[in-house]
């Protein structure tokens, strides 16, 4: 009889217990401690060569070859606008263009 | 859109050939430090704590584009996709405008259909959204001007107008085109138009904005 309830208790401890473990870590994983630890993936060992000093064209030369409802990134620095169609930014090669526009220095993606 | 001088350094950055919750990582050529593309963090290397400032950009369609910005210079190279149209937001509900600074909110593009003027507040400062469907394009502005902060309504027409003053402005611009306040101009926000799922992931403690 003594030996029985002294099991149950013990039972009851470590069920506490792992309640209790189980529970800080659900809260853990919610607070996205998690998704903040760095942990990138290698898909292609070398990083890819920096796209600088990219063509550009102007909007009379633009209006011909894009299309009207093609999509781009506009961005405007101190009166000078510039646009970069996303159909050009796509892929891993293309994806950030190092460029200046007005006085500043911008790494251009989306 | 980043800015790349950090800290009076000119950084030249390129695509890592890595992937941080199957998203973009970054690569500078002068330190060789790990940025995280969304969150625009150096997460790893010498600058690793080190932020890239956000840039106001939009995405639109060329035609809204060169519409207001006649005089644009554009990126002339081979295109490597087709698929960015207008329509490529065909669910809406994929993608969010987000704004990481201050505590990350977002607003959702299917949210944005239903109701195409927001007048919100985030992080102290009232911002007006504003969603064309025919472009798919979400602009957003801080909405005060001076001392006072308007109020903004769709008319019946599509033209933009403020509660106080009865102001006309293009909200492809921010500049107000008739009216009291002609002239003026909003500051836009360093909003972002992101994937639902990567902002959640990036940002788990995001607020979500829905129509009512």
């Amino acid at each position: 009889m003594k030996v029985t309830s002294h099991k149950i208790r013990r039972c009851l401890l470590v069920a506490g217990v792992l309640f209790v473990v189980v529970g800080a870590l659900a809260l853990w994983q919610r607070s996205g401690a998690q998704d903040r630890q760095f942990n990138p993936q290698t898909v292609i060992r070398r990083p890819f060569r920096p796209i600088i000093d990219a063509p550009m064209m102007t909007a009379a030369e633009a209006q011909r070859k894009l299309r009207p409802g093609e999509l781009v990134v506009g961005v405007e620095v101190d009166g000078h606008a510039r646009a970069y169609p996303i159909n050009m930014l796509t892929g891993p090669s293309r994806e950030i263009i190092n460029d200046t526009l007005g006085e500043r220095n911008i790494a251009a993606t989306w | 859109m980043y800015a790349s001088d950090v800290e009076e350094r000119t950084l030249t950055i390129a695509v890592s050939g890595k992937l941080w919750n199957r998203s973009l990582v970054m690569i500078d050529s002068q330190t060789g430090s790990l940025w995280s593309h969304l969150l625009g963090e150096a997460m790893e290397g010498p600058l690793k704590g080190e932020e890239l400032a956000i840039i106001p950009s939009v995405i639109t369609d060329w035609q809204t584009w060169q519409r207001d910005h006649p005089e644009t210079t554009v990126l002339n190279m081979s295109r490597t996709a087709q698929r960015f149209q207008a329509d490529f937001y065909r669910n809406p509900a994929q993608f969010v405008l987000g704004i990481a600074d201050g505590g990350p909110r977002a607003w959702p593009l299917d949210q944005l259909k239903k109701q195409p003027v927001v007048n919100d507040e985030h992080d102290g400062a009232p911002l007006l959204i504003v969603f064309d469907a025919p472009s798919a394009t979400a602009w957003s502005y801080d909405r005060r001007v001076g001392d006072r902060v308007l109020e903004f309504k769709m008319l019946k027409d599509g033209t933009l107008a403020d509660e106080q003053t009865d102001s006309r402005w293009n909200f492809a611009t921010g500049q107000a085109v008739a009216g009291p306040l002609k002239g003026q101009r909003l500051r836009p926000t360093l909003a972002i138009i992101s994937y639902a799922k990567a902002w959640e992931t990036f940002h788990p403690e995001t607020t979500v904005w829905k129509a009512p």
